[in-house]
């Protein structure tokens, strides 16, 4: 369960990026974040992710409070996160597998048991014949696939999204967007933002912001197309 | 366990694939490192040579004790006795005063009876001491000036507590180079890691995202500082022992030319390991102040 209450996020020298925004978010719920640019969606996210602290309010995770969270409880708090960025995050100097390792690293898992969640992981991507290439040689799609096998390979309770399509055309968006949907089938939590609410045909969350504050939350039932 | 000797083992990869993914800069590294430990090591070796020569000095180190043109025989085997019973004298020798008389001549290559009608030197003892302890050389002189038979003592060994306290001023001054290099060594290792953690920011970065601790992003980190301050110890081993080498092979020249024997001794392996030891404790610590330092200045940026 995620939960935030009456949260508010202020940057140095910046305007609020978040103003009192409230909802909740049930364990494998498939949860859309809308809005137009500035309108703190990544902000959001990294709220939400615990990449940073809310300025004032409450954003609570399986019982702990983000917010007031030791650095040591927030290392153990972001294992749990799988999260993919528009930029993808890539490690350039390191091939397909050695990106999508780093995070087993972090938590320990080396040897066997890492290579056989690496594998599966690529597969999942379909990119398990590319494990040797480096990232710069992929294409735009397979980046964004590359960086969610990474997001995915330490079995993450919830995965987010900050515009992972947003620099593809629609082919390998929808691509993209079918691989979140087949981890939400399966229990995982995800979080998705984008600037548009897409038409598909599934029951989810939307939750839209305008200049960091909350102006839709609310439960969409089977949009399925007429 | 395991666990954890895997993850030392993953750490020891990446940093090892920094180091030969930046293969001139790392060269480079070892390289100035190594000249920089040269310095006080060169200094060292040299103290050393100088210090093994006047070792062997003070084992030559004399008093010459003269006596009197008068005195009896039982006197001399009685002052005999008390020379042989102190245990700071290694060795012993009496020159009767014609035997001296005669080496001079010999010597200096003069008839001295041609110009000189008696001779003028007296008998003496020369005494070869284990000691160049002041308290206990001025104890042995005062015990052997209460002999009537003595006319007068000369202590030879002076200059060689001389030299001992501008080897100890030497080795002074060795001491505080080597503090001062070491110092300048973990600035230009701190530096470079600093340079790194900028350079492997991204890399930082998504770690960050991905729940990595300080430990675990840092200790690649270190074992760069580790590799540096080794190879660094290992260059200047290499320079030492090259310098040693050269030196010596010119040698025998320099023998020929003045006579004695030049031949420049190798440091011991303790002062190497010791050196290496050093080189690898500042790599160590001067990474770890840097990237703790980078990682809380890219934290406050980001």
């Amino acid at each position: 369960m995620i939960r935030f209450d009456q949260v508010y996020k202020r940057y140095p020298g910046y305007q609020e990026a978040l103003q009192n925004v409230s909802f909740e978010i049930s364990p494998g719920e498939l949860v859309f974040v809308t809005g137009p640019s500035g309108a703190g969606k990544s902000t959001l996210l990294k709220v939400l992710s615990s990449i940073e602290k809310p300025s004032s309010g409450t954003v609570m995770f399986e019982n702990f409070n983000l917010g007031q969270a030791k650095d040591k409880t927030l290392n153990q708090i972001r294992k749990k996160f799988g999260m993919v960025f528009q930029d993808h995050k890539l490690l350039y100097d390191r091939n397909c597998f050695e990106n999508v390792a780093l995070p087993l690293a972090v938590n320990n898992i080396f040897g066997q048991e890492a290579e056989k969640r690496i594998r599966a992981a690529l597969d999942k991507v379909g990119l398990l014949n590319k494990e040797r290439m480096m990232p710069i040689t992929l294409s735009g799609g397979e980046q964004q696939r590359l960086a969610i096998a990474r997001a995915i390979v330490c079995r993450p309770s919830v995965i987010t999204a900050d515009e992972p399509t947003g620099n593809l055309d629609q082919a390998y968006a929808n691509e993209i967007m079918n691989i979140f949907f087949s981890f939400h089938q399966v229990g995982v939590t995800v979080i998705i933002s984008t600037h548009e609410l897409p038409n598909i045909p599934m029951r989810f969350k939307h939750i839209r912001l305008e200049n960091g504050q909350l102006k839709i939350n609310q439960q969409t039932y089977d949009q399925l197309p007429a | 366990m395991i666990n954890y000797l895997l993850n030392q083992l993953e750490s020891l990869r990446v940093a090892t694939r920094r180091l030969f993914y930046a293969k001139g800069a790392t060269l480079m590294m070892f390289i100035i490192i190594g000249i920089t430990m040269c310095l006080p090591m060169s200094a060292l070796l040299l103290l050393e040579n100088v210090k093994q020569a006047s070792s062997q000095i003070e084992y030559q180190a004399e008093v010459s004790v003269f006596l009197n043109d008068e005195y009896t025989k039982e006197e001399l085997i009685e002052f005999e006795k008390f020379l042989k019973e102190q245990p700071i004298i290694n060795k012993t020798n009496f020159e009767k005063k014609e035997e001296a008389w005669l080496k001079l001549q010999k010597k200096l290559a003069f008839d001295g009876k041609a110009l000189i009608e008696k001779n003028p030197l007296p008998d003496s003892f020369y005494l070869s001491l284990s000691t160049l302890d002041q308290n206990e050389i001025s104890f042995l002189t005062k015990e052997i000036q209460n002999f009537s038979i003595i006319q007068d003592i000369l202590i030879d060994s002076a200059w060689v507590n001389k030299l001992n306290s501008i080897l100890n001023l030497i080795q002074l001054i060795v001491n505080f180079l080597g503090l001062l290099l070491l110092i300048v060594l973990a600035v230009i290792i701190g530096n470079t890691i600093r340079l790194q953690t900028l350079s492997n920011k991204d890399e930082i970065e998504v770690s960050k995202l991905i729940g990595a601790s300080n430990a675990f992003i840092r200790r690649p980190f270190l074992y760069t500082g580790f590799f540096y301050g080794l190879g660094g110890a290992l260059v200047s081993t290499a320079i030492i022992k090259l310098m040693v080498y050269v030196f010596n092979l010119y040698a025998y020249a320099i023998e020929r030319i003045l006579g004695f024997n030049v031949i420049l001794n190798d440091l011991q392996m303790t002062h190497y390991f010791l050196m290496t030891i050093s080189c690898i404790a500042i790599g160590w610590i001067a990474s770890f102040f840097s990237s703790t330092r980078s990682l809380y200045k890219l934290k406050n940026n980001s």
